[in-house]
C-alpha cells in the first residue's frame, strides 16, 4: 500500500474522502474568514443589504486611535502572559506527580479533568461566588491570615488577576491529560539508561523527561496561547456581561463582540478580528520558529 | 489535466451543495397565502421563558381560538440577548418573523437598519382613539421614532424603591421622599455598617430619572447632547458623593442589589419593578419589606420606563401585518393587559386595566405592586435615536468608570458627551 503508485484515480478517491470535511471547512470557515477580511475594509456599508458605498482603511485607523482597543490589546497580552506559563508549568508538574503515583491516580485524574468537561458558564458562576467580596470563599479563607477582604470582581486592580487564576484552574485538567499522554509515550528505556549511567532523579527529569516531553509541551503552549488570545466566555460570565470594572478585563474578543453585537459597528468589529488574527498568526509563527531549535522529536 | 479535473469536481460539488442550500432555504420560507383555508401564521419571537412565556402562550391560544383567520405562533429565544442576536442574523438572511419583542430604545436603530415597519395605520385605524388615549403617555411616547409609530408597549416596568422596614424600625427612620433625606439617613445608618441606598451595577437609570426631574433630556431626538449639562453633572455627584461617603453602594458584578437588600445590607434599594417576584422569592419570610416610589429630585418625581415593545418586522405581507395588528389589538384590550400584568408582575400598559376590578383586587392582595402603578403618572420613556445602543454601551462604561476607577463626574460625562456627539454625527 505504501509503495502504491499515485494515479489520477487514487487521487480522486482521496479527494472524495476529503471532500465532505473540505466542503464544510470551505463554507463555514474559509468563506467567513474571507468575508471578514473584506468587511474590515468596508467603511460605508449596510450590513443587512450588503451594499458597500465606500472602502478604505478607516476602520483600522479608528481602532488604532481608539484607547479602548489599545486597552483591549494590552489586557489580552497581560492575560496570555499571566495564564500560559503558569498553566503549562503547573500542569506539567501535576502530570509528573500523577504519573508517578499509583494509588488513587485515576480518581485524581478525574478530579483534575472535571473543570474541562464542565461548562465555562457554570465554572464562571461558581467562581463568581468564590470571589464575592462579602460572602465569598476566597475572602473567608484569606481572613484566616488576617488579610482584609479583597473586592476581586469590582476593583480594577484585582479583576484581571481574578480572571487569570480562574482560567489557570480551568485549563489544568485538559493540559494534565495531554501531558500524561506525552509521558506515557516516552520510552522507559531512556530513563533506565540514564539511571544506569548514574543520573539522579532531577537529572533524569531535566535531561531526559522534559526534552522528550517537549513536543507535547509545545503543542500545549501553542494551544494555550491561541485560547488565551480568544478569551471571552469567562469574562462575560464572571463580570456579568461587562468587561470588568473600569474595563480592566476588556480583551480583544470582548471588544470585537461589543462592536458587533451591541454597537452595530460591523466594519470595526471585523477590523479588530483581522488584527487579532494577525497577532495570533505572528505569535504562532514565532513559536514554530522557536520549536525548530528546542523541540525534540524522537 | 489531472489537477484540472480535481478542481472541477470540487467546484461542481460546492455548486451542487450551494444549489441545495439555496433551494432548501427558498422552500422553507413561509408562504403568505391562506391556501386551502389554512390560517395565516403570525410568527412572534420573544426573549422570555418560564411563566412569562406561558402567560403569553395562553393569550396567544385564546386569540387563536377566538378567530379562524390567523394563528399566532410563539418562539422563545430564551433571553433578550439571544433574541437580539437572532433578529440580527434573521435580518441579514431575510428570515425575520412577522413580529418580535424589542426594547423601545432599539426602535430608532431598527428603523435605521430597515428591520421594522411603521405601524401608523394600526394607531389610526385598527385601534380606536379611545384605546389609543387609554395607553399611558410615557409608554405611547416610547413607541415612536420621530412622529411615526413603530411598536406597541408590552412588557413594561418602572424604577421603584424597595424598603427594609425592619431597619427603619430599628433605627427609628422614615421612608425618604427626597434624595436629601436619603443622604441624611445614610449618615445615621453608616455608623451601623448599613448602607442607605443600594443600587444595581450602575445608577444610570436613577441619574436619568433625576435629569428628567430637573428638566434635562440627556440626548434629544434632534441630536442635542446634554449628558454633561451642569445639572447632569450635579445629579451624578449626588450619588457619587454618597458612594464615596459609604452611604450608597453598587451591586457591581452581582449586577442586581437584590441579594444584598434581602440580607439587610441596605435600608433602601432602587431597582426595577420587574424584580418584585425575585425579591419575594429571595427574601427571608421574616423580613418586613415594602415598596414605594423613588425619591424626588429638585422637587419633582420621575421614574424611567424599561421593558419591551412588540414590533412588526419588514418582510411581513399585508395579510400577516393585518394579523399582527389584530393580535396587538387583542393584547391591548384591558382584560388581556390585566391578565398579562397579573401573571408577570409587569405594569398594565393601559389606564382602564389599572382601574379594572380584577387588577385592583390583584393590588389589594399584592400591595408591593402598588408602588409601580403609583409611579406611572410620573414615568417617562427615554428618547430613542440612531446609535442609541452604542451610546448606551458607552454610558454604561462611563458610569462604571465613575464607580470603579473614581473618575470625576465632570470628566466622565464630558467624555461621554464627546463620544455621543461622535456617534450621532457618524449616523447622520
Amino acid at each position: 500500500m505504501k509503495n502504491k503508485k499515485i494515479t489520477l484515480k487514487s487521487t480522486l478517491v482521496a479527494y472524495m474522502y476529503l471532500s465532505p470535511m473540505l466542503i464544510f471547512t470551505l463554507i463555514f470557515n474559509f468563506y467567513p474568514i474571507i468575508k471578514s477580511f473584506a468587511l474590515s475594509f468596508y467603511t460605508k456599508y449596510n450590513f443587512y443589504t450588503d451594499q458597500v458605498s465606500a472602502i478604505g482603511l478607516d476602520n483600522f485607523k479608528y481602532i488604532f486611535a481608539d484607547p479602548d482597543f489599545k486597552k483591549a490589546t494590552i489586557n489580552t497580552l497581560i492575560f496570555v502572559v499571566g495564564v500560559v506559563p503558569i498553566a503549562v508549568i503547573l500542569a506539567m508538574i501535576l502530570a509528573l506527580l500523577l504519573y508517578r503515583i499509583k494509588f488513587l491516580a485515576s480518581f485524581l485524574k478525574t478530579i483534575y479533568f472535571l473543570p474541562f468537561v464542565t461548562s465555562t458558564v457554570a465554572i464562571s458562576l461558581v467562581w463568581q461566588w468564590i470571589y464575592n467580596d462579602q460572602y465569598g470563599l476566597l475572602n473567608s479563607f484569606l481572613g484566616y491570615f488576617n488579610i482584609k477582604p479583597i473586592n476581586w470582581l469590582n476593583d480594577p486592580h484585582w479583576a484581571m488577576f481574578a480572571l487569570i487564576i480562574m482560567t489557570i484552574w480551568k485549563s489544568l485538567g485538559f493540559n494534565i491529560i495531554l501531558f500524561l499522554a506525552g509521558l506515557s509515550n516516552i520510552d522507559k528505556r531512556y530513563d533506565r539508561v540514564a539511571q544506569i549511567d548514574g543520573a539522579n532523579t532531577w537529572q533524569r527529569l531535566r535531561f531526559v523527561t522534559i526534552p522528550l516531553l517537549s513536543p507535547m509541551t509545545f503543542l500545549i503552549t501553542v494551544n494555550s496561547v491561541i485560547s488565551g488570545f480568544k478569551v471571552f466566555d469567562e469574562i462575560y460570565i464572571l463580570f456579568g456581561g461587562n468587561p470588568g470594572p473600569g474595563s480592566s478585563a476588556l480583551t480583544l474578543v470582548f471588544y470585537l463582540y461589543r462592536a458587533f453585537y451591541t454597537e452595530s459597528q460591523y466594519g470595526i468589529a471585523a477590523a479588530a478580528g483581522v488584527v487579532l488574527f494577525l497577532i495570533i498568526l505572528a505569535v504562532t509563527l514565532i513559536q514554530f520558529w522557536y520549536s525548530k531549535k528546542h523541540v525534540h522529536y524522537v | 489535466m489531472k489537477k484540472k479535473s480535481v478542481i472541477s469536481i470540487i467546484v461542481v460539488a460546492i455548486l451542487a451543495i450551494g444549489a441545495v442550500v439555496y433551494v432548501g432555504s427558498n422552500h422553507s420560507k413561509t408562504t403568505p397565502v391562506t391556501a386551502s383555508g389554512q390560517p395565516i401564521k403570525i410568527t412572534l419571537w420573544t426573549g422570555i421563558t418560564g411563566n412569562y412565556q406561558k402567560s403569553l402562550q395562553n393569550l396567544a391560544n385564546s386569540f387563536n381560538s377566538s378567530q379562524k383567520k390567523y394563528q399566532v405562533v410563539l418562539t422563545s429565544q430564551t433571553n433578550y440577548q439571544t433574541l437580539n442576536q437572532k433578529i440580527l442574523a434573521a435580518a441579514k438572511s431575510g428570515t425575520l418573523p412577522v413580529m418580535g419583542m424589542a426594547t423601545y430604545t432599539s426602535l430608532a436603530d431598527y428603523k435605521h437598519n430597515g428591520f421594522i415597519q411603521n405601524i401608523n395605520d394600526f394607531y389610526k385605524t385598527t385601534l380606536s382613539s379611545n384605546q389609543k388615549n387609554d395607553l399611558y403617555p410615557s409608554f405611547l411616547s416610547g413607541t415612536k421614532v420621530g412622529s411615526d409609530f413603530y411598536s406597541i408597549p408590552f412588557s413594561k416596568s418602572l424604577r421603584i424603591m424597595y424598603v427594609n422596614n425592619d431597619i427603619l424600625k430599628k433605627y427609628n427612620l422614615t421612608v425618604p421622599t427626597t434624595w436629601e433625606e436619603m443622604a441624611k439617613e445614610g449618615q445615621i445608618l453608616k455608623s451601623h455598617g448599613i448602607y442607605a441606598y443600594g443600587f444595581d451595577a450602575s445608577f444610570q437609570s436613577e441619574w436619568e430619572g433625576m435629569l428628567h426631574a430637573a428638566g434635562i433630556n440627556p440626548v434629544s431626538a434632534s441630536g442635542q447632547v446634554d449628558v454633561n449639562n451642569p445639572k447632569a453633572i450635579e445629579a451624578a455627584k449626588v450619588i457619587l458623593d454618597m458612594v464615596k461617603d459609604h452611604t450608597a453602594k453598587s451591586a457591581g458584578s452581582d449586577i442586581f442589589w437584590t441579594k444584598n437588600f434581602v440580607n439587610g445590607k441596605s435600608a433602601f434599594y432602587i431597582g426595577s419593578s420587574a424584580g418584585l417576584s425575585i425579591t419575594t422569592m429571595q427574601a427571608p419570610k421574616n423580613l418586613n419589606w415594602s415598596t414605594t416610589q423613588v425619591p424626588s429630585y429638585q422637587g419633582s418625581n420621575a421614574t424611567e420606563v424599561a421593558g419591551n415593545d412588540l414590533v412588526v418586522f419588514k418582510g411581513a405581507t399585508l395579510e400577516q401585518k393585518a394579523g399582527a395588528y389584530s393580535f396587538m389589538k387583542y393584547l391591548l384590550e384591558p382584560q388581556n393587559t390585566t391578565t398579562w400584568a397579573k401573571d408577570t408582575g409587569y405594569v398594565p400598559v393601559d389606564q382602564s386595566a389599572v382601574k379594572s376590578d380584577a387588577y385592583q383586587a390583584y393590588l389589594h392582595t399584592n400591595p408591593r405592586a402598588v408602588a409601580a402603578v403609583n409611579a406611572l403618572p410620573n414615568s417617562f420613556s427615554q428618547t430613542s435615536f440612531v446609535g442609541f445602543n452604542q451610546y448606551y454601551t458607552m454610558a454604561g462604561q462611563t458610569f462604571n468608570n465613575m464607580l470603579t476607577t473614581h473618575v470625576s463626574a465632570e470628566t466622565a460625562l464630558n467624555k461621554l458627551a464627546n463620544q455621543t456627539k461622535q456617534i450621532i454625527s457618524n449616523n447622520k
